[in-house]
């Protein structure tokens, strides 16, 4: 059984990014340079610079309309940014997620372990679906994303890799 | 996960083929010719059997245009259960990769 300590906390997402204040932007800047300092990293940087290739990628596939041959939608710049913040939301401690595009254009990210499977898509209007299956147990529902990861997310995360 | 058919009035189906009793090389035929359309290489595929699809309350029907060919219909309108749906029938499904 693998015991991963999930960590909650993420280098790179404030919890607001709102603040107009000397502070606020001295605030700014030091995440930014944690942020810097940690993409770099080999240990915490390395599964962040795995998702970010992948997702830049998978992108890259599916930016034409009818991508799959069967009438997919394509994969937007703003569905990318949306991505790739999530990205940015996530613990730095998990392993890289499998990175996929919907047939509506939506980005996917799922996780799994010997048996459960986490997966979450990250729709327009910031619009996060997810369903999750933990041995006969099943979940799923829908959340807004806004400047953090939302608590369900990362409960269900925990629970994959705990 | 599905898709909407916006030549009928968006309903959501995924594509399928029927492949019982064929070889494998006429399976990979198949992907050939119908789903990679000779621009796109097929890397894999997902065997399901029919039972599954039925037992995620889903319905699956044939319509053999092109031959074999078949649509699972009646998923839900939201997408977090269709993700949910999608699970289960990946559950089902064994991953057979292309030489």
């Amino acid at each position: 059984m693998n015991a991963i300590a999930l960590r909650i906390d993420s280098f790179f997402s404030p919890h607001t990014d709102r603040g107009i204040s000397d502070d606020a932007e001295s605030l700014r800047t030091l995440v930014k340079e944690v942020h810097k300092d940690v993409s770099l990293s080999e240990t915490l940087g390395k599964a962040y610079r795995e998702a970010i290739d992948a997702l830049g990628n998978s992108y890259k596939e599916c930016t034409a309309k009818d991508w799959d041959g069967n009438g997919a939608a394509a994969a937007t710049l703003g569905d990318l940014i949306t991505a790739e913040r999530f990205l940015r939301t996530l613990p730095t401690s998990l392993p890289s997620p499998e990175i996929s595009v919907d047939p509506d254009g939506e980005f996917a990210f799922e996780w799994y372990n010997d048996r459960d499977v986490l997966s979450v898509s990250i729709g327009r209007a910031n619009k996060i679906s997810y369903a999750a299956r933990f041995g006969r147990s099943r979940i799923h529902g829908t959340e807004f994303f806004g400047d953090e990861l939302p608590r369900v997310i990362i409960e269900n995360l925990e629970r994959l890799f705990a | 996960m599905p898709r909407p058919n916006t030549k009928a009035a968006g309903r959501l189906e995924t594509s399928v083929f029927l492949i019982s009793n064929l070889s494998e090389s006429q399976i990979w035929r198949i992907g050939e010719i119908y789903v990679a359309k000779k621009t796109r290489t097929i890397h894999g595929r997902a065997d399901l059997p029919a039972s599954a699809v039925e037992k995620a309350m889903l319905t699956l029907v044939l319509n053999n245009i092109p031959p074999r060919h078949a649509n699972i219909l009646g998923w839900p309108p939201e997408k977090d259960s269709q993700k949910e749906l999608a699970l289960e029938l990946a559950e089902k499904s064994e991953l057979r990769l292309h030489a």
